[in-house]
């Protein structure tokens, strides 16, 4: 019987799971799961504070997810060593599991630059975790003012998740922009007016030089009183583990398009990983969840003697604020063509006869369409792409694809 | 597992296809009841003037849309893609943008995760009476 062990409990290893049990329904499988908690969605902790979930529904599986699928797990503990030759791994509790193939799941850790004078900061908070947001939560009160260091996903996500429970929120980012990953500036000058309308104050190309207490005082000398700080500047892949037991590592642990990392039988996913993106044709690391369970998948499935690789994943992102919802997809690279309407901003990216990328704000439906020119590269010369700017619509594929698409099993 | 499957040469754009749809899942006892309502229906005729068809969940082999749903909240059992209600946050378009095909249209003000195909799954049977598909239980 073959042992298997996953070092982490969101959504790769979830995929890691599922994936190794397609295949092989009786080897051990060992889970390490530093937070103490069932696999849940973290993406929702926003969703929880602005009460649009609750705990229960939180898990991104049924309660018996782990006994279904016959694992063990170790709640609340790390993995703090592999050993590559003789095939354990280290445990902070002390105990060494022994495994025949190896997941790292492990994902991603804030990175908290090293402001001045930040341990005089008595409420101050991440935004990763569950445990992050119950704690934002008991710090809040109605009128509090509070300050979000970083205008990312992470940051706005959280200022959209409190807005409704507090007073005044501040975000503040060295960026010009907000949303600087995944939009351009026309795009994000449109959502951090969206923002504004909603109440939310943005400090751009500036950010905290030293706190003093509750007071924030910032690089172009402004200063920034504040009740609660949240800080969501970044993360930084967990790819420790791997890097000291020799393995590959760029800025996430080095994998190829099955999930292997360059140690044997050691093999990664999620977050904490850099595998191939599909549509730039180098590695990244792609921290969204959708990639995050599809490598584990494929992990999990090699893992198990099977072969089964992740070989698309592609920059997705798809988020809204105050009901104005954004998707994005691809890269930004060839010849922008822009279709404006009723409100709704679409931009495409064409390159070399392909669709390359796409930022939608306002009209998102049927993006999907748009996901897959980009995801299976079709030649736009074959497809009405013209018409489709306004609506993706199935009318702009032949009859060949579509007898294919709704005519059949697909 | 049985799907509806589209031959376009066939289709008239009638939209009788959204109405036994949503009739099928409405509960109500006479399809005329249906009359000056708002449908939701699980299937939508598309087209152009030159071409129609209808378009509903494919259950797809590799379903994107499952491995996407940031809330887990979409699962495939026994070939049938499920939405899983009680799980879903009030709004799950994040989904969307992973569609490979398409789905219904946004309605924005119901759950999006309502944009689902298959009016007939929970194993359920479709018993034609009358000529009608007798309602069904909702999930």
């Amino acid at each position: 019987m073959k042992k298997y062990v996953v070092i982490g409990n969101g959504a790769a290893a979830v995929g890691c799971i599922e994936g190794i049990r397609s295949l092989d329904a009786n080897g051990g499988i060992t889970v390490i799961s530093k937070e103490p908690r069932h696999v849940y969605s973290r993406p929702l902790i926003s969703y929880y504070l602005e009460g649009k979930t609750d705990l229960d529904r939180m898990l991104y599986r049924g309660a018996d997810f782990y006994e279904k699928n016959g694992c063990r797990v170790l709640l609340g503990d790390s993995a703090v060593k592999i050993d590559a030759d003789g095939k354990t791994v280290l445990t902070e509790k002390g105990e060494t599991v022994p495994y025949d193939a190896l997941c790292v799941a492990a994902g991603s850790s804030p990175f908290v630059p090293p402001f001045a004078g930040l341990e005089t900061v008595d409420k101050k908070f991440g935004f990763m975790t569950l445990d992050d947001a119950l704690a934002l939560e008991e710090a809040i009160f109605a009128g509090c003012r509070v300050l979000i260091v970083g205008a990312g996903l992470i940051g706005l996500k959280c200022a959209e998740g409190i807005h409704g429970r507090v007073g005044k929120i501040t975000v503040c980012d060295l960026a010009d922009r907000v949303l600087s990953s995944i939009l351009d500036a026309d795009c994000a000058a449109i959502i951090q007016k969206h923002l504004e309308d909603s109440g939310i104050e943005f400090l751009l190309s500036d950010s905290a030089e030293r706190f003093e207490g509750n007071k924030a005082v910032m690089k172009s000398g402004k200063e920034v009183e504040f009740d609660v700080l949240v800080l969501a500047v970044g993360v930084r892949a967990n790819s420790g583990l791997v890097r000291d037991a020799g393995g590959e590592v760029n800025r996430g642990i080095i994998i190829d398009e099955r999930g292997a990392s360059s140690l044997p039988d050691i093999f990664a996913a999620g977050d904490c990983a850099e595998g191939d993106d599909a549509i730039l044709g180098a590695k990244r690391v792609l921290a969204i969840m959708p990639n995050a369970y599809m490598g584990g998948h494929a992990a999990g499935v090699n893992m198990a003697g099977g072969d089964e690789k992740f070989d698309r994943a592609m920059p997705m992102n798809s988020i809204g604020f105050f009901g104005l919802h954004i998707m994005t997809a691809g890269v930004y690279d060839g010849e922008m063509s822009e279709d404006r309407e009723d409100g709704a901003l679409k931009r495409f990216f064409v390159k070399d006869g392909i669709l390359r990328g796409f930022i939608l704000i306002g009209g998102t439906e049927r993006a999907g369409i748009y996901t897959s020119l980009i995801r299976e590269k079709t030649p736009l010369s074959t497809i009405d792409f013209e018409s489709s700017k306004k609506i993706a619509a199935n009318t702009i594929f032949s009859p060949e694809i579509r007898r294919k698409k709704f005519g059949g099993v697909v | 597992m049985k799907r509806v499957y589209v031959n376009e040469e066939w289709c008239l754009g009638c939209h009788l296809c959204e109405y036994n749809c949503a009739f099928a899942n409405s509960k109500l006892e006479r399809m005329a009841a249906l009359k000056g309502k708002k449908i939701f229906p699980r299937i939508h005729v598309e087209g152009d003037d030159r071409i129609t068809f209808a378009v509903s969940c494919r259950h797809c082999t590799d379903p994107i849309c499952v491995k996407s749903c940031i809330a887990g909240a979409i699962s495939k059992v026994d070939g049938v893609v499920k939405i899983d209600k009680p799980r879903q946050v009030r709004r799950v378009s994040d989904v969307r943008s992973r569609l490979p095909v398409r789905r219904a249209r946004a309605r924005r003000e119901r759950n999006d995760a309502e944009m689902r195909a298959l009016p007939l799954e929970q194993g359920g049977q479709t018993r034609v009476r009358d000529g009608l598909p007798e309602r069904r239980d909702r999930l």
